[in-house]
């Protein structure tokens, strides 16, 4: 399970993640992509879909969430082997996102593994479009639970001291940072 | 770094380089327009005019006072060339009324510029001297008014050097009969043809242009300190020196601002 984040929030970093799901789904591997930046979501634009449930739906239902239900949120995309997980919609506020990250969301993603190594006979790939570092403290929680982080970077948008403290931030959090990924916007 | 680099860094920050010349320029090019509408600041004529000073000669003096009589026209001389009369308003007052004169008899025509101003007289008025010899110098925008200040000056001098010049206090102006010898004057050259020389600006253009120049260097060095105060990421070799992350990937930036999808 990949991580995607930024240091700041910039109108096009869903790109970098989508880039990387397409291209990835494209070599063959069977990509799930979420778009955990609930404060500003943009995938399902991007891949032109809409679903009524989504990650914040996910993350609000009731305790006994199954893994059904987490693959029954996957919305097909036009790239074969992807699949999108939406936002959602009537997003939650943003004290209650915190909350809902902190208790609920790796139940979510382990509900979600379980139904892909149901579904799939290969090794499947999660890619999560994380909200901004600086922000908030999301993306270091999904940093804990993802597998690699990377850091996306804007050339031209992004400072040295934002890179060095989302750096640090996620150090903290003791995230795998694996590498970093330039978005030249 | 190397030159590219710095060629890099010049091109992206060029429009301060832009904004600070530019400005410059404009000053500058409003500065020479000035200056060369203006006559007589970048070219203007010079006439002058040579008299000797000294005591007048008696029919009754006598050789035996000649090296004093010499070392005090020197002295006088000197008084004239170097002291505040020459810019005087007296002086000036009179080469102006001299000039009026000469106009009515006729001696001077042309364009004689604004030879009415007392103040442009008296600053147009310069000297040297040689021993007891003095050379008048009338700088002025145009060439007959320079040679009428020229030759008015001259006819002062000789009309009133007695009134400006004296080796005692008189309570009486001095005659030439007295026994002491007035302060005269005699003209040895006539106001000379005007000549055009480099007016009393002339050496401006140059300072405009090291101006621009130093405009530049300063544009410049703004430049690299606007790039130097500006943290932000621009390339990958950055990124690998900060972080101590390696790059895994490039995403270029997308065609145009339509968003179809991907």
């Amino acid at each position: 399970m990949i991580l995607l984040t930024t240091p700041m929030p910039y109108p096009d970093q869903a790109l970098a993640a989508a880039n990387v799901a397409i291209a990835s789904a494209q070599n063959g591997t069977s990509t799930v992509l979420i778009d955990a930046n609930l404060r500003a979501p943009q995938l399902h634009l991007s891949f032109g879909v809409s679903a009524p449930t989504g990650l914040n739906e996910l993350l609000l239902t009731q305790q006994n969430a199954t893994p059904q239900a987490s693959g029954a949120a996957l919305c097909a995309t036009d790239v074969p082997d992807l699949r999108l997980l939406c936002a959602g919609e009537k997003l939650a506020a943003p004290r209650e996102l915190q909350r809902l990250f902190s208790t609920r969301l790796s139940s979510v993603l382990t509900n979600l593994r379980t139904w892909l190594q149901e579904q799939e006979q290969q090794a499947s790939l999660i890619i999560i479009n994380g909200p901004p570092v600086l922000t908030g403290v999301e993306a270091s929680l999904l940093a804990t639970l993802a597998s690699q982080t990377f850091l996306v970077i804007a050339t031209g948008r992004t400072t040295r001291t934002q890179a060095q403290r989302a750096q640090e931030q996620l150090q903290q959090a003791h995230a795998q940072l694996a590498g970093s990924i330039l978005l030249n916007i | 770094m190397e030159l590219r680099s710095y060629g890099k860094i010049l091109w992206r920050r060029a429009w301060i380089i832009a904004f600070v010349v530019g400005v410059v320029v404009l000053y500058a090019a409003y500065q020479y327009y000035t200056l060369y509408k203006t006559p007589g600041e970048l070219k203007a004529y010079q006439s002058t005019v040579i008299a000797r000073l000294g005591l007048q000669a008696t029919p009754n003096s006598s050789d035996q006072y000649y090296s004093d009589y010499q070392s005090t026209s020197e002295a006088l001389a000197d008084e004239f060339v170097t002291g505040p009369l020459l810019s005087s308003k007296e002086f000036a007052t009179q080469v102006q009324q001299q000039i009026q004169i000469d106009t009515q008899n006729g001696e001077v025509h042309g364009d004689l510029g604004p030879w009415q101003d007392i103040a442009a007289i008296s600053s147009a008025l310069s000297a040297t001297r040689t021993h007891a010899l003095v050379t008048i110098n009338a700088l002025w925008s145009t060439a007959a008014g320079a040679q009428a200040i020229a030759r008015a000056a001259g006819e002062v001098c000789v009309a009133h050097i007695g009134s400006y010049l004296d080796y005692e206090v008189r309570q009486v102006p001095a005659s030439a009969s007295s026994s002491h010898p007035p302060v005269s004057a005699q003209i040895v050259s006539a106001a000379s043809d005007p000549a055009l020389v480099a007016g009393p600006a002339a050496n401006k253009p140059l300072l405009l242009l090291v101006l621009i120049l130093l405009a530049l260097v300063i544009g410049v060095a703004l430049a690299f300190l606007i790039e130097y105060l500006d943290d932000r990421i621009r390339s990958r070799d950055e990124i690998i020196q900060l972080l101590q992350l390696p790059v895994y990937g490039e995403i270029p930036r997308s065609p145009g601002k339509a968003r179809s999808g991907r």
